[in-house]
């Protein structure tokens, strides 16, 4: 459990950190787009700031999930954390335990960072009429439309966490790999065998094709059982993989 | 007696270097055993697979009659060097993070420790000299309550009045049933303390002895080593 918690606190507060970073980022983009524009309409000031959030939104999306990826491989890999005193299926539980958690946290804050951005471009682009009017009259979703949005999110966030796993899963064989032939040592080697590995397991875990699936639930199952075989096949790789700091 | 440390018929290779080949060692409690082998001898890497970071050996190890690898891990504490944590990590954090990981971790012990080492708590550790941080190394490793105890060059970096006062008291911070295993260059430095001394060459452990034994042939430890060594020095 202990192990859990610096690995979980570790994780969030450098997702912290990145959030801050998005917002500062975002404000400055607003800012310079503020006086470069040289116009004082007030809809249009709104619909900058919105684009701002909007712009670095979709940028920062992709590095939540990759800095998450970086931070749980390279622990692996170092001695302090290999070092504690429990056993190597327990040590990559919290590891990967405290990433999905991570995880879910980000989506959910870019989420609302996402619909904020997204509220204050259409308060711009009205003009008359109070915003509470406006998604009352002009929004009209059913239950349905909400369901959809939510597996996408949901599905987006496999996605991820699935990703984060192949990756993880290609280093590890990398290492492996690199560990045992000759010129291994060599950094080059080693990064050009992380990426041979990780393209053949994207290619093998692309035979199923969630797209093609009618069911909802049966896309979401996908995902779910592509990551326990994944979590089963890194755990079991982590105990030939030996650390380097 | 019983067995504190059993290494039965250990290899390792790394890239297709033998780094140790059916290497053996067997060992007691209460023991000050020094490690010694000139560079590259395979010091570092023995210590690594005791204590479970070097994973892919042939053989076995155990430790206080545990062979499992968690099991392993809480009967040894190792010198890491530290590395994988930032420069600007706090001594006052690491010291947190080996109190919440390890439940055998004494904080009177590190905090007596770090006040005869000369470390503040405050200090971070891109701001400590190398010897400061080897010193802080052997504090961490010390202040565990285990059963076996691995110094990896603890004083290659350190000045020598400070490692002649730490090695008069290494004897103070170990209880009597642990061992410690030290390894270093400076054999004739801590030749005072040691009960034991294992040499490595040619790949695997070729010495193992008592170190009555050996000053009963008028020789110092130095001088044994080095006569072991010979054909090389040669």
């Amino acid at each position: 459990m202990q192990a859990f918690k610096i690995m979980f606190k570790e994780r969030f507060k450098v997702m912290n950190l990145l959030l801050l970073l998005e917002l500062g980022i975002t404000l400055i983009t607003f800012i310079i787009q503020l006086f470069t524009s040289g116009s004082l309409d007030i809809n249009k000031i709104w619909i900058g700031l919105g684009g701002s959030f909007a712009l670095w939104l979709g940028i920062f999306f992709f590095v939540y999930p990759i800095a998450l990826a970086i931070l749980t491989i390279r622990q692996f890999f170092f001695n302090r954390f290999r070092m504690i005193p429990i056993s190597e299926m327990k040590l990559y539980l919290s590891s990967i335990f405290a990433t999905f958690l991570n995880m879910i946290y980000v989506f959910i804050v870019q989420i609302i960072i996402g619909t904020a951005s997204a509220l204050i471009i259409i308060k711009g682009s009205i003009q008359a009429q109070s915003l509470l009017d406006f998604v009352k009259t002009r929004i009209d979703f059913s239950f349905a439309d909400y369901e959809n949005i939510a597996v996408s999110f949901v599905l987006i966030l496999f996605a991820f966490i699935v990703m984060t796993l192949l990756v993880n899963c290609g280093v590890f064989l990398g290492q492996i790999v690199a560990d045992v032939l000759p010129f291994g040592r060599s950094r080059w080697v080693k990064v050009v065998i992380y990426i041979i590995t990780i393209i053949i397991l994207i290619y093998i875990s692309n035979f199923v094709d969630i797209n093609n699936l009618d069911n909802i639930w049966l896309a979401m199952l996908v995902p779910i059982v592509e990551a326990a075989v994944l979590i089963g096949i890194n755990q079991y790789l982590l105990r030939f993989i030996e650390t380097s700091k | 007696m019983t067995d504190l440390l059993k290494v039965n018929d250990i290899t390792y290779k790394k890239n297709h270097h033998v780094i140790l080949e059916n290497t053996n060692l067997t060992l007691g409690s209460g023991h000050l055993v020094g490690l010694v082998g000139i560079n590259g001898s395979g010091k570092t890497t023995l210590m690594r697979i005791i204590t479970q970071l070097n994973k892919n050996y042939r053989g076995d190890i155990t430790v206080a009659g545990e062979t499992a690898v968690d099991k392993i891990k809480s009967k040894v504490s190792f010198s890491d060097d530290l590395a994988s944590f930032s420069n600007s990590t706090k001594v006052d954090n690491i010291r947190k993070f080996y109190c919440k990981v390890y439940p055998d971790f004494s904080m009177s012990k590190f905090l007596e420790l770090i006040n005869f080492l000369d470390i503040s708590l405050n200090s971070k550790l891109g701001s400590l000299s190398k010897g400061m941080r080897e010193k802080l190394v052997i504090a961490l490793c010390l202040s565990r309550e285990t059963s076996l105890y691995l110094l990896d060059e603890p004083f290659s970096g350190v000045d020598s009045m400070a490692r002649k006062q730490i090695i008069k008291s290494l004897l103070s911070w170990i209880d009597e049933n642990s061992s410690l295993i030290i390894s270093s260059h400076h054999i004739s430095e801590i030749s005072e303390i040691l009960d034991e001394i294992v040499v490595i060459k040619d790949n695997t452990i070729i010495k193992h002895e008592a170190t009555e034994d050996i000053r009963s042939q008028n020789l110092s430890l130095e001088e044994y080593f080095e006569n072991l060594y010979q054909k090389e020095i040669k």
